[in-house]
């Protein structure tokens, strides 16, 4: 058997950049179309990272237009041309299954900030993007505040997380 | 004829063609040798007689066997591959896993893992009875046949009994790569037996 993982270290990757979950990352991976390879960018919260060896994969769960999307790659798959953290992610939990029913401000993962040495110019470039990336999402929160704020406060958001949670399902079928 | 023998190493998976994962199963094929040639002539048929790992100790019968064939070590298991050989494939001579090439089509021989006596569940893939409301019926087998007429069992009908331990031949397996180095062989699916398990390695007949 330890045979076998010596044989497997060599279908392993080590060239993407790490990450774990609760981080908020863009992952850039080549998809065929017609006889072109074009690389496409999906941009998400790892919720979970599960398997081992090359069997090794991660959980990118992102919302698009008011609606959950989640997205499985295989870590060491060639297709991943590159990973990039855009946020770390503070959290106390491996799987993050708990994001799916969270609404509102809840839905978001507290940053963690990583003091890395001789990382220093980095960090500007991240915090940017992520504001930014925050401002978009903050904007159709607000719209969800007010569908929340009409209903009677007895029960308040309980509409509002079956059609999150109904939307989410929806949203894990493709990117 | 091409053909050889292999242990099973285990179970991974392969980005084949640089995207599909592909479930393989590793072969390790060092240490194969022939031990004996077969042919019509002398023995009725043809065949390749081939040894695979090391052990150490051998029958006095093993030993002068293996001496004609000018071995120097006791394989660990001597299998019969049938089949006509290319005529430089002479006895003490090493194979080499390079015969195979990515998207050839094998046959793999072997023993399958063995399940003792067992149930029809296991055997059979019977359904078995309900597990609860009442019912003492679990996993037991159900009706065998008809009643007074015949008032006999029909032959051959499936019953529990020894499971497992069998021989069994998975055709036309896709293999996947080759890596003469390691001398290792990595073949689409599944092969029976469990790990470390020795197994026969043919080449498909077209």
């Amino acid at each position: 058997m330890n045979r076998l993982i010596e044989v497997e270290k060599e279908l392993l990757r080590s060239d993407l950049e790490k990450f774990g979950p609760g981080d908020t990352v863009k992952v850039f991976f080549r998809i065929h179309e017609g006889k072109k390879d074009k690389v496409q960018v999906f941009q998400g919260v790892c919720i979970q990272i599960r398997g081992s060896g090359p069997n090794r994969s991660f959980t990118l769960r992102k919302i698009s237009q008011g609606i959950g999307i989640e997205r499985i790659f295989p870590l060491h798959s060639p297709v991943i041309e590159k990973v990039e953290v855009v946020r770390y992610g503070k959290v106390r939990r491996a799987k993050l299954y708990y994001l799916r029913e969270k609404v509102g401000k809840g839905r978001y993962v507290k940053e963690r900030v990583v003091r890395k040495k001789g990382d220093v110019k980095k960090k500007p470039k991240v915090t940017a993007k992520s504001v930014g990336q925050e401002a978009i999402e903050e904007a159709s929160e607000a719209a969800a505040d007010v569908v929340t704020k009409q209903k009677p406060p007895e029960a308040p958001s309980k509409e509002a997380t079956d059609a999150a949670t109904k939307s989410g399902s929806r949203g894990v079928e493709e990117g | 004829m091409k053909g050889m023998l292999g242990r099973k190493l285990g179970m991974s998976r392969v980005y084949a063609d640089g995207r599909k994962v592909t479930s393989v199963t590793l072969l390790e094929t060092d240490s194969c040798h022939v031990v004996q040639r077969k042919t019509v002539e002398r023995d009725g048929y043809a065949a390749l007689q081939l040894g695979i790992g090391r052990r150490k100790r051998a029958t006095k019968p093993l030993r002068g066997h293996l001496k004609k064939a000018g071995l120097g070590h006791v394989p660990a298991r001597v299998i019969e591959v049938r089949g006509e050989f290319e005529d430089n494939v002479t006895p003490g001579k090493k194979l080499d896993v390079a015969m195979f090439e990515p998207g050839d089509r094998v046959d793999v021989v072997g023993w399958t893992k063995g399940r003792g006596f067992a149930g029809g569940m296991k055997r059979h893939n019977w359904h078995g009875g309900p597990r609860t409301h009442g019912s003492n019926h679990h996993r037991r087998v159900g009706s065998v046949g008809p009643g007074t007429s015949p008032g006999r069992i029909w032959k051959g009908s499936r019953m529990p009994g020894h499971y497992g331990n069998e021989q069994q031949t998975i055709r036309n397996l896709r293999v996947v790569k080759v890596d003469a180095e390691r001398q290792l062989l990595y073949l689409k699916g599944s092969v029976p037996g469990p790990v470390g398990g020795f197994l026969a390695i043919k080449k498909t007949a077209p």
